[in-house]
């Protein structure tokens, strides 16, 4: 997966496999395999990986009511109706190069979900290579879920981000794009809705766009020796604790799961409240 | 025809599910993408062409589309050899979004199997429409450079917004705004005459106004607005 022999092997290779894994295991009953998009009726609408089920972002993620996350119960639901077990190994992929699939895995891995694995390259990889597609939608027996967690560890929340600011053992990143970090613009220009009040960044943070992780061309991580220079040269060091945000949690969960298993740092956060929370709220410092 | 406001030409083909058309002229077919693709992805940032040469077999990939809403894949309608490629899309993808029909075409393929994805437009109007219908495609007079959806945001600092847009952006750049506000129609017309710049289309969707904007040259009286 990270290349030739001569190569460093990513920190925790174990949560990456590759869309050949995914083809060789599809009839395989201890697999089972989601995609995870932003706009599903586009793309798991209109084809996905055999026997693969669907994450609604919109739906099955996040809480409906209170802006948060979804809750332990929506999370035991999920796995539950789509026949998910402790024993089972499930396997993310998606659209925008896995970005809502890194996303999610981060959800999983909160409430203590063991084998989580991300496919590499994700939906666009698997479109590439002629893979075989399907609009059959499966269904699996309801198994009954119970979820452990939930792992403060990975989390931030405000307050904390805020005592972070500046602090010598810690270390924002802002994982946005340049014009965002510099508060140009709002939000990007395919998600004008999602604005804050004030553009900018939180003080101190590293601007890391989640992206140049990421092989345009096929979607897949970028090599290990890749990754530790582009964290590296910005200061953001495994000696220290992580903190990633974007506007709305999802591309920092990306860069969360880029740091914390592909480069195997100790102690990484995602804020998931990032910038729509940071950005709205009274009395919290910016910078531009 | 027009087909939902989206143009689908009557004389040519189409495979409708892979958001492809294409026309046969001298025993090869010039293909391009339909509006479907280019609407769910939401403009063209990348086109990829499987090199002059490839042999790809029906239904299989000849190359790719990206924007930044959407990746897929272009699949071939039949089993064919790609002959040409448009270095024009390829060096300037939004070509294919604002031209689909003509400059904008994607490749030429030679065909070399039987089986076709392909149909006359008379035998799939109801399948495109359909198509249209559930990707919730939008076909405006023209395909906007930049899109400003203002939901909840009073007509006026939209149009503050929309002005300032207008002011730092080349001549002829379109933009499609989308607004809740009621009073959006009138103030939209007023904005236009005081500023020069030509609304080309206004169109209702519930309580969602859609308007396509066009910069004209020389105007930049946009902080006078709002």
């Amino acid at each position: 997966m990270s290349g030739t022999l001569k190569e460093p092997a990513y920190a925790h290779s174990e949560v990456l496999v590759d869309t050949q894994w995914v083809s060789d295991h599809l009839q395989d009953g201890s697999v089972r395999v989601a995609e995870v998009d932003y706009d599903p009726l586009a793309n798991y609408g209109t084809g996905h990986v055999p026997g693969a089920v669907l994450f609604d972002w919109k739906k099955d993620m996040n809480d409906q009511l209170n802006r948060d996350i979804l809750s332990r119960q929506q999370l035991e639901d999920l796995l539950g109706r789509n026949g998910i077990t402790k024993d089972t190994t499930t396997v993310l992929y998606g659209d925008f190069n896995n970005w809502f699939a890194a996303y999610a895995f981060w959800d999983l891995k909160y409430y203590g979900v063991k084998d989580v694995r991300l496919m590499n390259g994700g939906r666009k990889k698997w479109l590439l290579e002629d893979r075989p597609l399907t609009k059959d939608v499966p269904t699996y027996q309801r198994t009954s879920y119970v979820a452990s967690g939930p792992e403060e560890r990975i989390r931030a929340y405000k307050d904390y981000v805020s005592a972070s600011i500046r602090s010598s053992g810690r270390v924002l990143v802002d994982v946005r794009g340049p014009k965002e970090f510099t508060g140009e613009v709002l939000a990007p220009p395919e998600y004008p809705t999602e604005h804050a009040q004030r553009g900018g960044h939180i003080p101190g943070a590293q601007n890391i766009p989640w992206a140049q992780a990421v092989n345009d061309a096929d979607g897949t991580f970028k090599t290990r020796a890749q990754l530790d220079e582009l964290y590296k040269s910005k200061g953001v060091t495994p000696d220290k604790e992580v903190i990633t945000y974007c506007r709305i949690g999802e591309r920092s969960s990306f860069s969360w799961f880029v740091l914390r298993y592909l480069l195997g740092f100790p102690d990484v956060k995602n804020y998931d409240g990032s910038w729509t929370e940071w950005g709205n709220s009274v009395r919290y410092p910016i910078e531009k | 025809m027009k087909i939902l406001d989206c143009e689908y030409p009557d004389e040519l083909l189409y495979a409708v599910e892979d958001g492809i058309w294409a026309r046969e002229s001298d025993g090869e077919f010039v293909v391009g993408v339909a509006p479907t693709l280019g609407w769910i992805s939401g403009g063209f940032t990348s086109v990829t062409l499987k090199p002059v040469g490839t042999k790809v077999a029906r239904g299989k990939t000849m190359g790719s589309i990206e924007g930044p809403r959407h990746f897929d894949v272009l699949r071939a309608p039949f089993d064919c050899t790609v002959v040409g490629t448009n270095s024009a899309v390829l060096n300037s993808p939004r070509l294919a979004n604002k031209r689909p029909y003509d400059e904008g075409w994607l490749a030429k393929l030679k065909r070399t199997g039987r089986e076709t994805s392909l149909v006359p437009l008379v035998e799939c109007v109801a399948d495109v429409r359909a198509r249209l219908q559930e990707l919730r495609v939008h076909c405006f007079a023209a395909f906007p450079d930049v899109e400003m959806y203002e939901i909840g945001v009073e007509c006026a600092a939209v149009l503050s917004k929309l002005s300032e847009l207008i002011d730092v952006s080349p001549t002829e750049t379109t933009v499609h705004v989308v607004s809740d506000d009621p009073t959006a129609a009138i103030e939209m017309e007023r904005w236009q005459m005081r500023t020069g710049n030509s609304l080309l289309e206004t169109k209702r969707d519930g309580a969602l106004f859609h308007f396509i904007v066009k910069k004209r040259e020389g105007t930049s009286f946009g902080h006078q607005d709002g």
